[in-house]
């Protein structure tokens, strides 16, 4: 009995997990670290407001969580049903957040995003290294732009998707495959 | 205009072609749509017939037994993965671990390329999607706009990007685990999970997307040999980088 009990404990606080994983994704704040790679977990409040609903996402590195849908994880996590209800409609407000200030190994990075109808819609640096020649380099060809928002396929008004290679499986799956049946006839 | 898609699963991945077509429909129109399409998948399956490791009989598989290459079509290959291996700083080899040629990175997107000018002699818009990696075409000046999956969540998006005429290439981990290789280590790619490169030619933007993935960084050494490409990545950190030319096509949502 003992067992059974511990068992269902362990199932039930992966199911958390999993779930704080994906409430975590609807956070806006801009990641704090790049020193904490394999056991980062993004801090902050849920607002989920433009996450799929039951759909299975983990904002954790692949390794320790891997995609549900990947065909050759070999540690997959159960993964809750496909999505099937369509995302809440986003309001077409656009909203401006500043982003916590980043240490990259450029130096402090922060920036602004703006997002309007759940898709991000503007992001600009407000605040970046320029001490030197260097430095400027580096920002002429990439700032951090934002963390692991993740857009509303539904507001995006897409004609296609672009995504590491699909095996006929996860094609199955994915939005391609539903934007491809639209206009098959 | 509506949109008229056509579907296949060839070098066993998902093709689609999507081409803007007016409202009105006729036996003729349809007949030339769908040859155009028939001729993009017979050129694919030319190609993965002699470019799969996979098919004992492919010209692949006997070079890889010992015999050497026979065909100009294969020496063509072999001189753009040597470009690919070199401007991408040894990042991208189609051999395997230094020995065995497997080329299907390369020639997915080179194969897909090349079928697409079936597409383009219809004076329409298209789009062809090679497994994940699109080659977009709009005479019309309408822009196609293209989301880039989200690595941890691939019912959302990471991006939308749009345009008229281009590339966009992803490579990553989210669909097949660890795919792509550290040529030299031999051990699964680390540090980015994500890797999408937009810009004019799509054997390039897989090239690059693929490098980037394998090196686990964006070599900005790489990056300056190929100005007309933008890169947007995704780190194992959740960190995510856009390069200037990518900012510039990351498209703008209109209101409501």
């Amino acid at each position: 009995m003992r067992r059974i009990s511990f068992f269902f404990f362990s199932t039930l606080s992966a199911l958390v997990l999993l779930f704080s994983y994906r409430t975590s994704l609807g956070d806006a704040t801009v990641v704090s670290s790049a020193t904490s790679a394999h056991a980062h977990v993004v801090s902050g409040t849920a607002t989920a407001n433009s996450i799929t609903p039951g759909s299975a996402t983990a904002s954790a590195p692949i390794i320790t969580v891997p995609n549900p849908t990947s065909a050759a994880a070999p540690q997959a996590a159960p993964a809750p049903a496909a999505p099937a209800a369509p995302a809440p409609a986003a309001p077409a407000v656009a909203s401006v957040i500043d982003g916590d200030s980043v240490n990259t190994s450029y130096g402090p990075v922060q920036v602004e995003i703006t997002v309007t109808g759940g898709v991000i819609t503007a992001a600009q640096a407000i605040n970046y290294p320029n001490n030197d020649r260097e430095d400027r380099q580096i920002n002429s060809r990439a700032i951090p732009l934002l963390n692991s928002q993740v857009l509303s396929a539904q507001s995006a008004k897409i004609d296609g998707v672009s995504g590491a290679t699909y095996t006929s499986d996860g094609y199955l799956r994915s939005l391609q495959s539903a934007i491809d049946v639209a206009g098959l006839s | 205009m509506s949109v008229r898609a056509f579907t296949q699963q060839i070098m066993g991945l998902p093709f689609s072609i999507h081409l803007r077509v007016g409202e009105v429909r006729t036996p003729e129109t349809d007949r030339i749509l769908e040859q155009a399409a028939g001729r993009v998948w017979q050129d694919l399956r030319v190609a993965d017939q002699q470019f799969s490791p996979y098919l004992p009989s492919s010209e692949v598989s006997r070079i890889n037994a010992g015999e050497q290459p026979s065909t100009s079509q294969m020496v063509t290959m072999l001189e753009l993965a040597e470009q690919a291996r070199l401007r991408t700083g040894g990042a991208f080899d189609v051999h395997y671990l230094g020995a065995e040629l497997e080329p299907c990175g390369l020639v997915k997107g080179w194969a897909a390329a090349s079928a697409a000018a079936h597409l383009s002699a219809l004076g329409a818009d298209f789009y062809l999607n090679a497994g994940g990696d699109l080659l977009a075409s709009a005479p019309s000046g309408t822009l196609w706009r293209l989301g880039i999956e989200h690595p941890c969540d691939p019912g959302g998006l990471l991006g939308v990007v749009s345009g008229t005429d281009f590339a966009l290439a992803t490579s990553g981990t989210a669909h097949r685990g660890n795919h792509i290789f550290d040529v030299i280590s031999g051990r699964p790619a680390a540090g980015l999970l994500q890797v999408s490169v937009i810009g004019p030619e799509l054997v390039w933007a897989d090239v690059l997307a693929t490098a980037f993935v394998a090196a686990g960084h964006i070599d900005r050494s790489i990056l300056d040999d190929f100005p007309e490409y933008g890169v947007l990545s995704y780190s194992t950190d959740d960190r995510v980088l856009a390069t200037p030319v990518m900012r510039d096509h990351l498209a703008v949502m209109a209101t409501g």
